[in-house]
């Protein structure tokens, strides 16, 4: 199963969840299921998007790793906070916050900007895009081009 | 004049100076459409980002923002939530695939993209038109806002404030246009991290320091420090979904990698993007945090208004050269926000819905910035609650409409020109309809739904839907050179 093929399952199933979740929503109905529909289809359409843009050529492991994160980050602490017991009053202060707001903003808001960022530099130094490699990629384009409108 | 007024005046003075000065810079410098439209494809990483970050913030990270964490809590926040993603989504998906595209195809606009994308200049046009109905109502909006700041800093009536305010910020977009705009933005992107570094310290430091602030908030208001604020996990959720997925529609973010000098510094954006967005983006949380400790705390009384916030934090808590400078800040936000929807849909309306390249793009170019600019001021002017409904209708519209046609288009060969005239289409209509009866409330959405959430999700699985069906057609709506530039 290649990269792309796992994206494109992730990105459709997410964005039935959030459909099914709003027609949820629309029917008033209650309880757990609506937000975490929406938790799975907020991560997986994110992730899902970042392995649908790789190319055609195996996905460089930088891409794995944000997928990896952001799926992580999303889903995970979104379901940790959904299910954690309703302790707001007594929580902990973690760096300044409960612990609850903790995990929203520091561990979603910020932690994936220490990763994300770092795999993309890395996978993008890959790229060949000096001026001479940009001009000779051009240059295929055109021929490509040309001779498609001459068939 | 007060000493606060009267210092936050003087600053205000200084700061449209400056950009004024940037501004005469530019427009010396701009000779040819391909400066006015693209900034002369030589803009460096550095300043290409800070000035994306400063034109994807508007007066709402600095007004509204604040206002909403404290009426609403912690599920204000996921409106900015997605920061810490975006940028590295947009850059993986669509930003090296633009800025190919514009080498080997010249592409100037982003409908241009679109309909490059798929063979069709219908295409192209719809998107053109999408984009100036949502930028009028945006610029609308701004103006607005920096008319009701400008009245209050300057102590002038709303009509002249709003007069003056937009008539710096068109001299300057419609004479350098891009050029400009970019430099413009990248200064007071640095006012705007400044400032809100400088605001958040002030905040974390008042009431004793954040974590007292925090068992002040839990002791009177436990609801509102929970993890989705006063709002339902469905409705905070969805606010992750349409300003996370819905960032790679916005058009404003998306042409600037049309001007970037060196395709390879592109895998630096995502770095600076997210660096300069999180450190700005620090105001929004530490303010309205700050006021929420100080009200239950009796330090400050109620808040009117929760757009209160910001400002009754600055005369409450910090010296007023930073109050002045903050107030910069939300001007220079607006501004460079104005500056860059007056730029694209300039060029929508120069480039892309006549269908055919003008012989003086230049001059037309700075002729419909003029236009859009007066349509918007007509808005402002006139009825606020228009404006209101235009402004809500901005974000939501680019993201139904250009994410799946363009981000999906971009990265999925099997999208057909069906396709994407169906989600284009159900965006538009479906975005103004929904926001209009809600607006109006004609109808009420149910507690957690928003119409731009609603509409991305619909425009998307019809995109893909409509494409599944028409598959025949998709290597048809493909030319080869496109092809490779979305397998590179």
């Amino acid at each position: 199963m290649t990269a792309r093929t796992i994206g494109w399952a992730l990105l459709v199933s997410g964005l039935l969840a959030i459909a099914a979740a709003y027609l949820l929503m629309g029917a008033a109905v209650a309880g757990l299921l609506p937000p975490v529909l929406m938790i799975y289809g907020v991560g997986t359409t994110l992730g899902g998007t970042l392995l649908c843009a790789s190319p055609g050529r195996p996905a460089p492991a930088p891409l794995w790793l944000a997928v990896a994160t952001v799926l992580a980050v999303v889903i995970v602490g979104f379901l940790v906070v959904l299910w954690r017991p309703n302790d707001v009053v007594s929580s902990p202060i973690i760096m300044g916050l409960p612990r609850g707001a903790a995990i929203v903003l520091l561990g979603v808001g910020v932690l994936p900007a220490l990763v994300l960022p770092w795999a993309y530099a890395r996978a993008a130094s890959r790229e060949k895009l000096d001026p001479d490699s940009i001009a000779a990629f051009v240059r295929e384009c055109r021929a490509a081009r040309a001779a498609e409108r001459d068939e | 004049m007060s000493g606060f007024s009267g210092t936050v005046a003087l600053v205000a003075v200084a700061y449209l100076a400056a950009c004024a000065g940037i501004a005469t810079w530019a427009t010396r410098r701009t000779t040819s459409a391909d400066a006015f439209f693209l900034a002369g494809r030589g803009i460096g990483i550095w300043a290409l980002a800070i000035a994306a970050m400063a034109s994807s913030l508007s007066g709402f990270a600095f007004i509204g923002g604040p206002g909403l964490v404290y009426a609403h809590g912690t599920g204000a926040v996921f409106i900015v939530l997605p920061a810490a993603i975006t940028a590295t989504l947009t850059a993986w998906t669509v930003g090296q695939r633009l800025r190919l595209l514009a080498e080997v195809r010249g592409v100037v606009t982003i409908p241009e993209a679109v309909g490059v994308r798929y063979r069709s200049p219908g295409l192209q046009r719809l998107a053109g038109i999408a984009i100036v109905v949502a930028s009028v109502g945006y610029i609308a909006t701004n103006f607005l806002a920096m008319g009701l700041i400008l009245e209050a800093v300057l102590g002038l009536d709303r009509a002249t404030a709003i007069l003056i305010g937009a008539a710096t910020v068109v001299a300057y977009s419609a004479g350098g246009g891009m050029l400009a705009g970019i430099y413009t933005d990248l200064f007071q992107g640095l006012v705007m991290a400044v400032a809100s570094v400088l605001v958040f310290i002030a905040a974390a430091a008042s009431g004793g320091g954040l974590a007292e602030q925090s068992r002040s908030i839990l002791a009177a208001d436990p609801g509102w420090f929970g993890p989705w604020g006063n709002y339902t996990p469905v409705a905070a959720l969805s606010f992750f979904f349409v300003f996370g997925l819905g960032t790679l529609g916005q058009p404003h973010l998306l042409h600037k990698f049309y001007m970037l000098r060196d395709p390879s510094r592109l895998r630096w954006y995502p770095a600076i993007m997210t660096g300069a967005m999180l450190v700005t983006l620090l105001l929004f949380v530490g303010v309205g945090i700050a006021i929420k400790a100080a009200v239950v705390t009796g330090r400050v009384p109620a808040l009117a208004r929760p757009d209160d916030a910001t400002t009754t934090f600055l005369r409450t808590g910090t010296p007023v050269f930073l109050a002045a400078l903050v107030m910069s800040g939300v001007v220079a936000a607006i501004m460079s926000t104005v500056s860059a929807f007056l730029n694209i849909s300039a060029a929508a309306l120069t480039l892309d819905i006549p269908g055919r390249p003008s012989r003086d793009a230049l001059r037309w170019g700075r002729i419909a910035t003029v236009i859009v600019a007066l349509a918007a001021i007509v808005l402002a002017l006139g009825t606020t609650r228009l404006v209101a409904l235009l402004g809500v209708f901005g974000w939501g519209l680019f993201a139904s409409s250009l994410v799946p046609a363009l981000a999906i288009g971009l990265i999925w060969e099997g999208a057909t020109r069906a396709g994407a005239f169906a989600s284009m289409g159900i965006a538009v209509v479906g975005t103004l309809l929904l926001e209009t009866l809600a607006h109006y409330k004609v109808m009420t959405l149910p507690t957690g739904l928003t119409a731009a959430g609603v509409m991305l999700v619909v425009s998307l699985l019809m995109f893909l839907g409509v494409s599944f069906l028409t598959r025949g057609s998709a290597a048809g709506a493909l030319d080869a050179d496109v092809r490779m530039v979305m397998r590179r």
